[in-house]
């Protein structure tokens, strides 16, 4: 019977090509429109690594100025002092921790026919790459012992591996950075989270990734500044590296991994302890205010979603109603132009429930047909996006599960629109229209 | 025509009507409100940087080795070399550029009380060649002296003796003040309580706007250049201008010729002004461009929506159009019909529009940073919308309207 | 086969109350060919949308094949419409959409019926009217006189008890009305029993007996019996 269903709609369909296409049309504007935002949006707010979002937390210390917060609602800074996340990324009371921050450097090929280049890295500890799980395409990660040891190793992004390497297994080679040689101890592969959770402060959400990753404690030595935000409440008290280093100043990230709701209790005492150790010191002047967001929760405190496409987001939907709205007019103008079949039908034995199976199909097979054009039309809309900002080039795409979400959102839609039409068609009483014909 | 009767009418079958009326209504609020959304994005992006733009790009380079006086030669020695080529106007040591995102900001005061009111603003680093080499416009005062100028370490607390600021700072500074020239000779104050310090402003110039707008506070219009060659570890990073027509042929011969003058070094690619500039307003084009498809699709399903329906109606009423033509009615009479009863509908649908529309538009203050819609846009967005209701609804009413009464007789 | 008793059926508006039927009574045995007359607004055309389920009725009993009618759910209604009634219209009703095949299909298809048993069916069915050639045509293509026999076919089709048939021949000549009226008493004389409602006397005269309705009830029956309204099988 519902073979019969599909093939009525379809005959119907075909019958009426202009009001048919009208509310194709209708559908598929909507569904494009909403389907183009909504797939930036998608992919904003998605997850970057779902197996392990909940265990993987910012750690926030408030050591900013008694006068004012970093940011209202009385939000901690959104990064560390140096001292502070070297101590708490040292002392170890998390499985994982690390500390971080980017850097640019110089790489000196030593191919001479090779370009030098400017390149951005990261300095941070070995547990970077279990906590965040970069995939590697050669070797590893240095251990904890060149943490220790200032171990002059890096591990390398497979682009800047390609470039100066041509792509070989550099495992084991030098690469000479700002006029230093490190050992390649890993290759990454591709290692693009959407969005880039660990860095949205400094690098942006949605920017190009590091290049190569050097050991924090390498720093001892070259002294960096950070290639990223650096906030300071009051001026260093000595003009002087270590001046920085000892400053309020807050430039460096840090991360834990806590694998349960206890350790996650445990691990908020230790840093209260210790800024109530330092507040005896005399720093941290405000009230206590240590904040752990895991990564979920980071990236909405850090409103990695922008205002922009909440605002296309919520106007498109509110477009795709419109839409509906036109939608149910022309359906209601479809299905009551056809009265007399409908009381023919039922004269003939159709029950009410028959006829409106069989007109919920119709709009089923509406909503469809308005789905796929649709999912041309939000490609289409997409490919603009990506013209206009192409840097977010990541953020504009069609996956099978957003083509299947467009499809579902389409025909449910289409069926609530036709819902009304189809009651209305249902309640033509069997006789009513057979004189008048 | 009397209103009464099409009244009755459309209350006796309101269902298609009250669809078409949400429909207006619903699109007169989101188009209102992304319109509103358009022109102020479209008013962003208006907005001069107050430097000549068309004829700056910016090249900085990295050295393998060496520590911050090595930079201060190798800048020295860069600069010497952008001035003299011919085809640049003038070079500069720079920290950051207007409409860059990233850069340095602090906050001042008129006092040496620190805890009077304070002014946030951007900081860039200048030196004496600065008017010439941004292209600025120094509305009062004079360009910091070449004695002025002294080399800044990152390790340094930054303390200057003199400054520039743009006008709009001037007169937030001071509010005393209705002509920014007379901010001249007073001073600014900065640094923590303990270690304050004075710094004389010596020149105003006027439009100069910051690297960022600012998120909580606006300071996008708030400036101040300070007399300092800046040195960031082994990087130098220059704004250089060119002479009209000399932009291109720069772009294309800096890094080489900057890296044979010292192949020690990373030079990166040169990058204009306008760069930076696209850069800075991508968000508010994307947002103007996609509201506006959005805008353009609504006010076209709009149309054919009604354009559907009313033909609908057309054909279902045909033997009681035919009827009235033969009752005496005129073509007009049929036209008109249509138009009032569309008139109507679009109206109330206008009534409901405007009141989601200020529904919507203070849902989008108070979560968005949008501002309060002006009347206006409402007025024009009502206007706008009755008039193409009208003119949808002439396609099909104009064929109602030639409906020969001989239908009235038919039977079928 | 067919009996009701006592019925009545109002049609209310805010202003009017209008009794199509009163305290209507009727029966109708099996293999019976009743033509029902009556002037305009008698009250024939409700008898008959009662008769074929079309239109519930407000009070009185009404039995179709042995099975009491009265508050039987949409569902069981439109089951009995499909399996026990035909129905030909004066307009002939037919889907202008489908051609005459699926016209003919539309009943056997909300019957369940199986691919092969609606094949053999509507084939059948056509053959009897003499239309297998023009399957695939579409009722635009054909006279008045072919469509009223595709209603007919799609009516047989579904080898109902009754046959229900509203001013068969109104819509068409005389030399078509007569060809009607030969398939129809064909059909009657294999065992079907047929209503019709008509206008024209000579065609009322064919049938087995004549029931007049005037102001909602049956006052007369010319036949062999007059003057019972409980109908006994006349003898032409």
């Amino acid at each position: 019977m519902n073979r019969y269903y599909f093939w009525l709609a379809a005959r119907s369909l075909k019958g009426s090509p202009w009001l048919s296409g009208l509310m194709v049309l209708a559908i598929a504007l909507g569904i494009g429109t909403f389907m183009t935002s909504y797939a930036i949006f998608h992919a904003m707010s998605g997850n970057p690594i779902p197996h392990k979002s909940h265990q993987l937390f910012n750690v926030r210390l408030d050591n900013w100025s008694p006068e004012e917060a970093f940011a209202e609602p009385n939000e901690p800074p959104s990064q560390m002092t140096y001292r502070d996340a070297r101590y708490l990324a040292e002392a170890g009371a998390a499985r994982h921790q690390t500390a971080m921050f980017r850097v640019g450097m110089a790489v000196q090929p030593h191919n001479p026919d090779i370009k030098p280049l400017r390149t951005f890295g990261r300095m941070t500890y070995s547990d970077f790459f279990a906590m965040f799980e970069p995939p590697f395409l050669h070797g590893g990660p240095w251990t904890r012992q060149d943490d220790r040891g200032r171990g002059a190793v890096t591990v390398i992004s497979r682009d800047l591996n390609d470039r100066v390497f041509g792509g070989d297994n550099s495992v084991g080679r030098k690469l000479r950075l700002d006029g230093a040689d490190y050992t390649v101890v890993g290759v990454l592969d591709t290692f693009d989270p959407l969005p880039r959770y660990y860095d949205v402060v400094n690098n942006g959400p949605f920017a190009e990734g590091d290049d190569f990753y050097l050991p924090f404690t390498l720093n001892d030595r070259l002294e960096l500044r950070p290639n990223g935000n650096n906030s300071c409440w009051s001026d260093p008290a000595e003009d002087s590296y270590q001046g920085y280093l000892d400053s309020e100043c807050v430039w460096v990230a840090l991360w834990v991994q806590l694998d349960s709701p206890a350790q996650r209790r445990d691990y908020q005492a230790f840093i209260d302890n210790y800024v109530g150790e330092q507040k005896r010191l005399g720093r941290f002047p405000r009230p206590l205010n240590n904040r752990l967001d895991d990564v979920m929760s980071w990236l909405r405190v850090q409103r990695v979603v922008d205002d922009d496409t909440h605002i296309q987001l919520g106007l498109s939907f509110a477009f795709l109603l419109v839409c509906l709205l036109n939608t149910v007019g022309l359906m209601l103008a479809k299905f009551l132009r056809r009265a007399g079949e409908v009381s023919v039908r039922r004269a003939l034995g159709a029950s009410r429930g028959q006829i409106f199976r069989q007109y919920l199909t119709e709009s089923a097979l509406l909503g469809a047909a308005g789905a796929l054009l649709g999912l041309g039309l939000a490609s289409l809309g997409l490919a603009v996006a990506r013209r206009l900002s192409p840097d977010m080039d990541m953020l504009t795409r069609l996956d099978p599960g957003l083509a299947l979400f467009a499809l579902a959102v389409s025909v449910t839609a289409a069926l609530l629109a036709g819902l009304y039409p189809t009651w209305r068609a249902c309640a033509i009483a069997p006789a009513s229209q057979l004189k008048t014909q | 025509m009397e209103i009464r009767p099409i009244l009755a009418t459309i209350l006796r079958n309101p269902v298609g009507l009250i669809l078409i009326g949400l429909q207006v209504a619903l699109t007169l609020a989101i188009v209102v409100n992304a319109l509103y959304i358009i022109t102020t994005r479209l008013d962003n992006m208006r907005a001069s940087a107050g430097i000549d733009e068309d004829n700056l790009l910016t090249i900085s380079s990295t050295a393998f080795s060496g520590d911050e006086s090595d930079t201060l030669a190798n800048t020295r020695q860069d600069l010497d070399y952008l001035r003299g080529l011919p085809g640049v106007v003038d070079a500069m040591a720079v920290n950051t550029l207007p409409m860059a995102q990233s850069g340095w900001s602090t906050e001042i005061e008129a006092s040496e009380d620190p805890d009077s009111h304070a002014v946030p603003t951007a900081i860039y680093f200048a030196d004496h060649s600065l008017v010439n080499s941004l292209g600025l416009e120094l509305i009062a005062g004079r360009p910091f002296r070449e004695a002025e100028i002294k080399p800044y370490t990152m390790d340094q607390t930054l303390k200057p003796d003199v400054s520039i600021i743009s006008a709009a700072l001037a007169l937030a500074l001071f509010p005393d003040i209705d002509n920014p020239a007379q901010a001249l000779g007073r001073h600014s104050w900065n640094g923590d309580e303990n270690d304050r310090f004075a710094t004389e402003i010596v020149g105003i110039v006027d439009g100069i706007k910051a690297p960022w707008k600012g998120f909580s506070v606006d300071i996008f219009n708030n400036v101040v250049f300070v007399p300092f060659i800046p040195l960031y570890g082994k990087t130098g990073s220059y704004a250089v201008r060119a002479e009209p027509g000399q932009l291109d042929r720069l772009l294309g011969s800096l890094q080489q010729e900057l890296t044979e003058l010292n192949p020690q070094r990373v030079v990166r690619d040169p990058r204009t002004f306008s760069e930076f500039r696209e850069r800075f307003f991508r968000g508010d084009k994307s947002m103007a461009v996609m509201l506006s498809v959005v805008v353009g699709l609504l006010l076209l399903v709009n149309v054919l929506g009604i354009v559907g329906l009313v033909s609908f109606w057309v054909t279902q009423r045909t033997k009681q159009i035919g009827t009235r033509r033969a009752l005496g009615a005129t073509r007009g009479n049929i036209l008109q019909y249509f138009l009032v009863e569309n008139a109507l509908i679009s109206s109330a649908g206008v009534l409901l529009g405007a009141v989601l529309a200020m529904a919507l538009n203070n849902w989008l203050a108070s979560e968005f940073q949008v501002q309060r819609l002006p009347w206006h846009y409402l007025a024009g967005g009502s206007l706008a919308l009755l008039l193409t209701g009208l003119a949808a609804t002439c396609v099909p009413a104009l064929r109602a309207a030639a409906i020969p009464p001989a239908i009235a007789t038919r039977s079928v | 086969m067919l009996s009701m008793q006592n019925l009545n059926k109002v049609y209310r508006t805010h202003l009017v109350e209008t009794h199509a039927l009163r305290e209507f009574s009727i029966h109708v045995d099996e293999g019976e060919f009743v033509a029902v007359t009556g002037p305009s607004g008698s009250g024939k055309t409700t008898f008959m949308n009662i008769a074929g389920l079309l239109e519930e009725h407000s009070g009185g009993l009404y039995q179709l094949d042995g099975v009491e009618v009265s508050g039987l759910s949409d569902r069981r209604r439109s089951a009995m419409r499909n399996e026990k009634l035909g129905f030909i219209f004066q307009g002939f009703n037919l889907i202008p959409d489908l051609n005459l095949f699926d016209n003919v299909d539309v009943p056997l298809r909300y019957r369940g019926f199986g691919g092969g048993e609606r094949r053999r069916r509507i084939e059948r069915a056509l053959e009897q009217v003499g239309l297998s050639s023009r399957a695939r045509h579409f009722p635009a293509e054909l006279s008045g006189g072919q469509q009223q026999r595709v209603a007919i076919a799609r009516a047989l089709a579904g080898e109902p008890r009754i046959l229900l048939a509203d001013e068969p021949t109104g819509n068409l000549d005389s030399t078509m009305a007569r060809a009607v009226m030969e398939i129809l008493e064909g059909i009657n004389a294999s065992g079907t029993t047929i209503i019709m409602v008509t206008h024209d006397p000579e065609l009322a005269a064919r049938a087995s007996r004549n029931v007049h309705i005037i102001d909602g009830q049956v006052t007369d029956l010319r036949g062999t019996f007059a003057g019972s309204d409980i109908g006994i099988p006349a003898t032409a």
